[in-house]
């Protein structure tokens, strides 16, 4: 079969380049963020990943798997940031990372619809939690600066954010269940 | 999964963790599945959330999101995944990756990528389905929008594709191109659910599709009926309970329904046709239809309300595009101020307008003359809420004459003051400028606003004037001075004409000469349609060359060039 884009306009592919991107950049996001814990490195690796994916754009075959390649890329430059860090402790073990990767890419389709579940599980939310969440998850919002506002220790304020965000998994998981996911 | 591993988690994931916690969530990890399982799905809520709260979204549902989930609790799955969980970014969404990595996406930038660049500067693209071999299904595009958000805060711009499913905007207008060349205007609150195949279904809410050659036979459904173009401009809309409306502009439509009796039915409306189907009463199945009069305002645009911005004006909505007015010598057989200009004549005449699609609208097409006695201003402006305005600053202290609706015209009365105008108003002075505001050209006398408008309880034209960037000596409806004032409304409701006739002594000028040069600028409010809040306004009349028109720097005033005979 003809390569489909071989009739695309240099402007189709950036539209369809930036419209794949957007779809699956917070599925990537999530990926790299379960293999190298920190929020800011996963941004960096994710935003370095997506310049080398937009310039390999013509290797990518369309019909086939956009966030597969895409993983496949992020991954590359998550193992180059783990080389980076060296000896740094705060990243998992190689073997893990490998783990962690094949488990998360096989579940990035449910991993799709537990989002999509999320917004019915806010909006059940008591406004007192959603109020933390809000704070916890601003741009500029951290634990410490929570706890400073509320008079509370930042352990206390850990352990209230986790009860919400268990909450909100199982809450995650009965919409998933009644939908027939296993 | 155990209180530890929540607890080592929850750290790593809010970037507190040490590395002593990295190493056991490790261990923990390696060893056990349902851990992975588990942290692959935390983490999942957490870029979930992050993404979510970066534009406020958590802390700021909106009642329609409550009711969204409500009948997603209800059992419904149709229409489109949320675009605010899926792949887009709120309005301010650029959050930290954004900031932190400028530089680089300036270098992604560089190798051309405009469209990508959308999507990587955190504007928000409401795509939505990719086919599982990964093609993208696109049913459209967005080609223009002014202030509009989806439901979850997701913002629209133009370019951004459009993928099958369910579409609601909460704020502003939208300009929707489908891929036939239908052009729909969404304003919002709409929701309208566009499939891959077939035509749209407006859900409620308001529509104005154009379709263009070739593509006649698109139709649009609503829960009532069925709208049929044979090649037009048409207006539909979906009330509360279910309702339709249906108005032509342009060309021809078919409407069909059932009827009360349960049999099909249609009729043909031409332009200028209006009709609208009631919704099924409880229990049945039928509609009633019935012609309503044509009216232009069913279908017209208004400026968002006033949503994040807290500005009491509202925002500016114009580019100024004229720098100076010729102010012409009136008429030796008068100007009659009855709010009708046919005694004007056209000449000095200048038009601005605001930014699409409000161009067509809102905008000011604006007059003046003079002679021994008077200023006399007169304007013609576009506004789809004319003279509401309920606003009396005499009963309300600290309330704006503007507010609800207004013309606002300032001077510099004193010709020697020059131009472009040294003056400036307290809200500017800086720590290098600790005197702006308060030196005496800033509190001059003779520098005078005029803000005009028609007060609806009353009936009646109304005057305030002020001086000097201080905005001192106010004064309301002058008394002891034939100041004149008259409003009349469009005859289709969209617009309204006001003259005024203005004696130089309120200027606390004399009568200038031909010749002279006022520094001047315009203002224009438009209102909600209670009349008691401006939802946007327009600067015109502008010195652009010195910056952002601001009625507080006299610098950016435009200029008022009084003609001889």
């Amino acid at each position: 079969m003809a390569r489909q884009d071989e009739q695309l306009t240099d402007d189709d592919r950036r539209g369809d380049f930036a419209a794949l991107l957007a779809r699956h950049h917070t599925t990537l996001l999530g990926y790299v963020l379960s293999l190298v814990p920190s929020w800011s490195d996963a941004e960096d690796i994710v935003q370095d990943a997506s310049a080398v994916m937009w310039r390999k754009f013509t290797e990518f075959e369309p019909g086939t798997n956009f966030l597969a390649w895409a993983c496949q890329v992020a991954r590359f430059h998550v193992m180059n940031h783990v080389r980076k860090r060296g000896r740094d402790k705060h990243v998992f073990a190689a073997d893990l990372l490998d783990t962690l990767a094949r488990e998360s890419e096989a579940a990035a389709e449910r991993m799709e619809a537990e989002r999509v579940a999320l917004r019915g599980c806010l909006e059940k939310l008591d406004d007192p939690s959603r109020e933390m969440l809000g704070r916890a998850y601003a741009p500029e919002g951290s634990v410490n600066r929570i706890a400073e506002e509320q008079g509370r220790t930042a352990n206390a304020v850990y352990k209230a954010l986790n009860r919400i965000r268990g909450g909100l998994l199982k809450c995650i998981q009965r919409r998933l269940a009644a939908e027939g996911w296993s | 999964m155990s209180d530890l591993f929540d607890e080592l988690a929850g750290r790593v994931l809010d970037g507190a963790a040490s590395a002593d916690d990295v190493e056991r969530l490790d261990a923990m990890l390696r060893e056990d599945p349902a851990a992975r399982a588990e942290y692959l799905r935390l983490v999942n809520l957490h870029v979930a959330l992050k993404t979510y709260g970066s534009g406020g979204g958590l802390t700021a549902m909106r009642p329609v999101d409550r009711a969204a989930a409500a009948r997603d609790d209800a059992g419904s799955t149709g229409g489109a995944v949320p675009a605010l969980l899926q792949n887009t970014r709120t309005e301010d969404g650029r959050g930290a990756w954004w900031r932190r990595g400028r530089a680089r996406v300036a270098a992604v930038l560089l190798v051309g990528v405009t469209v990508a660049a959308a999507v990587m500067l955190g504007r928000n693209v409401p795509v939505g389905k990719v086919t599982p071999e990964g093609n993208i299904v696109r049913v459209g595009e967005f080609t223009r929008a002014t202030g509009a958000k989806l439901a979850g805060g997701g913002v629209v711009v133009a370019g951004a594709t459009v993928s099958p499913g369910e579409l609601e905007l909460v704020e502003g207008f939208a300009e929707l191109t489908l891929t036939n060349g239908v052009r729909i205007v969404l304003e919002a609150p709409v929701k309208l659910d566009v499939p891959l195949k077939g035509d749209p279904t407006l859900l409620a809410g308001r529509l104005v599709a154009t379709v263009p050659e070739g593509a006649q036979g698109f139709t649009v459904s609503t829960p009532t009926a069925r709208v049929v173009d044979l090649g037009t401009e048409f207006g539909v809309g979906v009330a509360e309970g279910g309702g339709t409306e249906v108005q032509v502009f342009r060309g021809l439509v078919v409407t069909e329904w059932t009827s009360a009796e349960g049999g099909k039915r249609d009729q043909r409306l031409h332009a200028g046709d209006a009709m609208s189907i009631d919704h099924a009463v409880a229990g049945k199945s039928a509609s009633a239809a019935r012609d309503i009069p044509f009216q232009p305002e069913r279908f017209v645009r208004m400026f968002p309300g006033a949503g994040s911005n807290t500005q009491p004006g509202g925002p500016v909505y114009n580019q100024p595009q004229v720098e100076s007015v010729r102010v012409i010598p009136a008429a030796a057989t008068g100007i009659r101020v009855d709010g009708d200009l046919a005694d004007w004549g056209a000449a000095g005449a200048f038009r601005s307008v605001c930014v699409a699609p409000y161009d067509t609208s809102h905008f000011v097409e604006g007059r003046m003359r003079y002679d021994g006695g008077r200023l006399y201003i007169g304007a013609h402006v576009g506004d789809p809420a004319p003279m509401r305005s309920t606003v009396d600053p005499r009963a309300a202290k600290d309330e704006y004459a503007w507010r609800g609706g207004s013309v606002i015209v300032r001077l510099a009365s004193d010709p020697k003051a020059g131009w472009p105008l040294d003056a400036i108003g307290t809200s500017e002075k800086n720590s290098k400028h600790p005197e702006w505001g308060r030196r005496p050209q800033d509190r001059s006398d003779r520098i005078v606003h005029l803000t005009m408008w028609f007060h609806r309880p009353t009936g009646k034209a109304r005057l305030h004037v002020a001086y000097g960037m201080d905005f001192h000596g106010e004064r309301m409806d002058p008394g002891g001075v034939a100041w004149e004032g008259a409003f009349r409304e469009d005859a289709d409701g969209l617009g309204y004409t006001l003259e005024y006739a203005i004696p130089w002594e309120v200027l606390n000028a004399a009568a200038p000469k031909g010749g002279e040069v006022m520094a001047s600028q315009w203002t224009v409010h438009w209102s909600d349609r209670d009349g008691k809040l401006s939802r946007g306004h327009l600067v015109d009349v502008a010195n652009s060359a010195a910056g952002p028109a601001k009625f507080s720097k006299g610098v950016t005033w435009g200029k008022a060039v009084f003609e001889g005979k």
